[in-house]
């Protein structure tokens, strides 16, 4: 073999993968170059998908000496094609913060003190098993597949409540009833493909350029190739992705409800919306009774005529749309003749624009019905994609059911014969799934925040992989409370110290990404594996780990509720001879591979709404499959592209272009809603003058537990400020840096200002990022929800801004 | 030393000549091959700082239209991270 110096071995693998991809083919040179190592050196490649975003690339992960030294774009993943964005360069770093938590802690007399991992999962099992309905699970998105399904198994099968609920409530719960309305089954019929194929990309509310900028670097490649593609950019803030527009077109907060009625409006008077498609494939709903307290929401709505959807649009003029939005009437036009054009592919994008929005539910509906209507529906380029900010929003919390009214596969609490399905795949007794509904994110912290004589019924919450105590609303009222509550318990699972570990009354070190086993889902049905790589520091475990340890602890300690009906233990593994293997112990627990024995169980939930998963080992050989994962007469599994339609689809009927099979009114076809626009439940007014809306940046990851802890990143974007448009700041006196005060009815915090900022905030508009753990701006943000999705607002509340000298 | 593999999507217009102009000259960068107006370049400075620096330098840089990552050698530099965030995870846990 060539032997080559350790820095000509790294630049020349460098090259190779910069090559290839830019060649935009994975050329075999480059796996040559790479396996011609320096003498002595060790260094070991294997595939993960990057632990940011829901894009859902895939790296390859150079290790050596137990550490990750090199990370490569995969230029084998559908997904990314050996690209990575700004983040993923960083994500080999992540797990070298100098203060990774490492030793279980319990805070004994105020004072967190070091215990052992036994006395933790004791601790945590006599608390669970002395009150299991004052428990109540906290989970994430970025919980890997087999962790939720743990947690969720743990929670709905051990303990016979619905008390789990994950902070995709906060990210995509929104998007959830949107799709469940529309289609009658959660999650995008389309995927990436079509972003290749698209003449159109309308980005509503939606940031791609930065925050999925791998995928938006699929749209700018193609352009700069020659090809035509138009963005248009409709926002409340200039962002990077405005720089990329053919089209910015700024709207007033909550306008996007009125602008899309006006496209809805403009295809019924003009006539031209796909008459054929709606005859054949789509039914029309509105709302109805409008919910109160005896009157629960309800997602199924009312049958409505095309003539009774006509004369609901018909007061959404491009004119009174103008005024609502602040759109011009000519652009409104615009936007109505592009999706009226069915000689274009148009796709259209949103994500926490759309999903964070008391009004959430409706406006995602609205653009599946413009879409529905127009035609540009399941065809490759003619697709309403709805894009997730974490790893595993879709395929944990979603698809595993993390969620307080969900069950595994799709399944719902509420349904009688899904509590069935759940019970036979768990071998319960008749009756055992709980039929009624756990608590939602925010209700949940508010009963673990309200005095437990006064109906705070939640004494002891155990939040995995994520950070309330940073990212629920209004903070104040829903997390902090819980300090002077003393017989309230909070469990924390993490890898670092957070807003929410502060509050911890016991904390437990947590492996992260390639320290376990794991397997993600992404936004476009795409699931995901990979395998430990390096070992966790100190003693921090793996979270399902932990999850599987207190069961079986509860069981020892008497708990039937963790036995199914044959006295088995829920999470029973047995080894290839059929004998058991005590997984409960953290030195067997890799003995043997505990997420194949998991996602195996879990899988047979997949096929109930038509979410059918391959065997785990299908898994390892690739670089994910999008479901339906269907296994062909060969043996081999054929992943599905274009849900619900008939050239690729193999769930729609022989001879049927389009088949909406989980229709929610029983007869294939898929639902075209009228949603009124109506005013956000806060408004600036004469105190709070100013909107608030809150968000991500480049640099930083959500709460900015990981990339903090990098030094590039965080000296590249070291603290939070408030962007404050340029007259606002001059008629106010404020000058560039000062420290302000942004005040709601609920809450203040300090910021400097930064006077135009990235996105030149409209006069009235402020911007707040949510990274900084230092500067809390949830303490200010408003807690109330869409009343479908139990989503909050992040993006609009009315705040004032006041000098402090 | 940090060492990544970067491709350049270079503009359709006359800045994209001045661009290869620079990123020719610059002795931190290795021209590789170009596809279309993709180019494939690596890029070796003395910290990953100083490649995160040459990164949003490329991107900044009048005719070149965007960089992706490809390919990123921490090597030492995951131990550097450590030590050279301290002071910022002091700053975190002082808050609290």
């Amino acid at each position: 073999m060539l032997t080559v110096d350790r820095r000509t071995f790294v630049k020349a693998s460098a090259m190779a993968a910069a090559t290839a991809a830019a060649a935009g083919t994975a050329r075999a040179f480059s796996l040559a170059i790479l396996a011609e190592q320096p003498e002595g050196a060790s260094l070991k490649w294997q595939k993960a998908p990057c632990r940011f975003c829901g894009t859902g690339c895939h790296v390859m992960v150079g290790t050596e000496n137990g550490k990750v030294v090199a990370i490569q774009g995969d230029q084998k993943a559908e997904v990314n094609k050996g690209l990575l964005c700004v983040k993923g360069y960083h994500v080999g770093l992540a797990m070298y913060g100098k203060d990774r938590l490492t030793t279980p802690m319990l805070r004994k007399d105020g004072e967190m003190v070091a215990i052992s991992w036994d006395e933790a999962i004791e601790t945590i099992a006599k608390r669970i098993k002395a009150n299991p309905k004052g428990f109540s699970f906290y989970g994430s998105g970025q919980w890997t597949i087999p962790e939720g399904y743990a947690a969720n198994k743990f929670v709905k099968a051990g303990l016979g409540t619905n008390l789990i609920d994950a902070n995709p409530r906060l990210c995509m719960a929104s998007a959830v009833t949107g799709f469940m309305s529309t289609f009658g089954v959660d999650e995008p019929p389309g995927v990436y493909d079509d972003i290749d194929q698209c003449d159109v990309a309308i980005m509503w509310g939606n940031n791609m350029a930065e925050m999925h900028p791998v995928l938006f670097s699929r749209l700018v490649d193609r352009r700069a190739r020659g090809e035509k593609v138009m963005i248009i950019d409709m926002t409340t803030r200039r962002t990077r992705t405005s720089d990329f527009a053919d089209e910015v077109l700024f709207f007033k907060p909550h306008g996007d409800l009125a602008i899309a009625n006006g496209i809805a409006h403009l295809m019924v008077k003009s006539g031209k919306y796909d008459k054929e498609f709606v005859a054949n494939h789509c039914n029309f709903r509105k709302l109805g009774p409008k919910p109160d307290e005896k009157t629960p929401p309800d997602m199924l709505g009312v049958q409505m005529t095309f003539e009774e959807f006509a004369a609901a649009v018909d007061v959404y003029t491009p004119e009174r749309v103008e005024e609502l939005s602040g759109v011009p009437a000519a652009k409104i036009r615009m936007l109505g003749d592009l999706y009226c054009n069915r000689g274009i592919k148009i796709n259209s994008f949103w994500c926490m624009g759309f999903n964070q929005h008391t009004r959430g539910t409706a406006i995602n509906c609205i653009v599946h019905g413009i879409h529905l209507m127009s035609g540009h529906f399941g065809k490759p380029g003619d697709a309403a994609t709805s894009l997730t900010g974490q790893p595993s929003a879709c395929g944990t919390a979603r698809e595993v059911g993390t969620l307080c009214h969900m069950l595994p596969g799709g399944l719902a609490v509420a349904n009688p014969e899904h509590r069935k399905h759940a019970e036979e795949h768990w071998n319960l007794a008749e009756g055992r799934i709980n039929p009624k509904i756990g608590y939602h994110a925010v209700e949940l912290f508010k009963r673990f925040n309200t005095p437990t004589d006064q109906g705070g019924d939640v004494t002891t919450v155990w939040v995995q992989v994520t950070n309330p105590g940073q990212t629920l609303p209004n903070l104040g009222r829903n997390f902090l409370k819980k300090k002077d509550l003393s017989d309230k318990f909070l469990i924390v699972s993490d890898v670092y110290p957070t807003a929410t570990t502060e509050l911890a009354d016991l904390i437990l070190p947590s492996a992260m990404w390639v320290e376990k086993n794991g397997m993600y889902g992404n936004s476009e049905r795409r699931t995901h594996q990979w395998f430990k790589m390096v070992s966790p520091p100190g003693e921090a475990r793996d979270d399902a780990w932990q999850v599987i340890a207190v069961s079986h602890k509860m069981m020892e300690l008497g708990d039937n509720g963790m036995k199914d009906k044959d006295g088995k233990w829920l999470f029973q593994t047995v080894d290839k001879a059929g004998k058991e293997v005590p997984i409960w112990n953290w030195e067997n627990y890799y003995d043997v591979n505990v997420d194949e024995r998991l996602f195996n169980e879990y899988r047979l939930f997949s096929r109930h709404k038509h979410h059918d998963l391959a065997p785990y080992g299908e898994y390892v050989k690739t670089r994910g499959m999008r479901w339906p994962v269907i296994e062909q007469t060969d043996g081999s599994w054929k992943e599905t592209r274009w849900r619900f339609s008939g050239f690729d689809d193999p769930y729609v009927a022989k001879g049927k272009d389009f088949q909406f099979y989980h229709s929610v009114t029983k007869d294939d076809k898929a639902l075209i809603w009228f949603r009124p626009h109506e005013f956000p439940p806060e408004m600036p007014d004469k105190d709070y003058p100013f909107w608030l809306c809150t968000g991500r940046v480049l640099e930083h990851w959500h709460t900015g537990t990981m990339t903090r802890r990098i030094p590039q990143l965080h000296r590249a974007m070291p603290k939070a400020y408030v962007e404050m448009n340029k007259d606002d700041a001059s008629r106010l006196g404020i000058r560039n840096n000062e420290v302000v005060t942004v005040k709601s009815r609920r809450g203040a915090i300090d910021l400097p200002v930064w006077i135009g900022g990235r996105g030149d905030p409209k006069i009235g508009e402020v911007f707040v990022p949510f990274f900084d753990e230092t500067k809390l701006i949830n303490m200010v943000t408003l807690d109330e929800y869409d009343p479908y999705s139990k989503q909050p607002d992040y993006k609009k509340c009315a705040v004032t801004v006041v000098r402090k000298s | 030393m940090a060492i990544s593999g970067l491709v350049v999507k270079l503009a359709e217009d006359d800045d994209a000549g001045a661009a290869l102009a620079r990123l020719a000259a610059d002795s931190r960068i290795t021209l590789g091959e170009r596809f279309g107006n993709r180019l494939a370049v690596v890029a070796e400075t003395s910290n990953v700082q100083a490649d995160r620096d040459l990164f949003d330098e490329l991107s900044a840089m009048p005719g070149i239209v965007h960089v992706d990552v490809t390919f990123v050698h921490l090597g030492e530099n995951t131990d550097a991270g450590m030590e050279s965030n301290k002071g910022d995870v002091e700053d975190q846990h002082a808050h609290r």
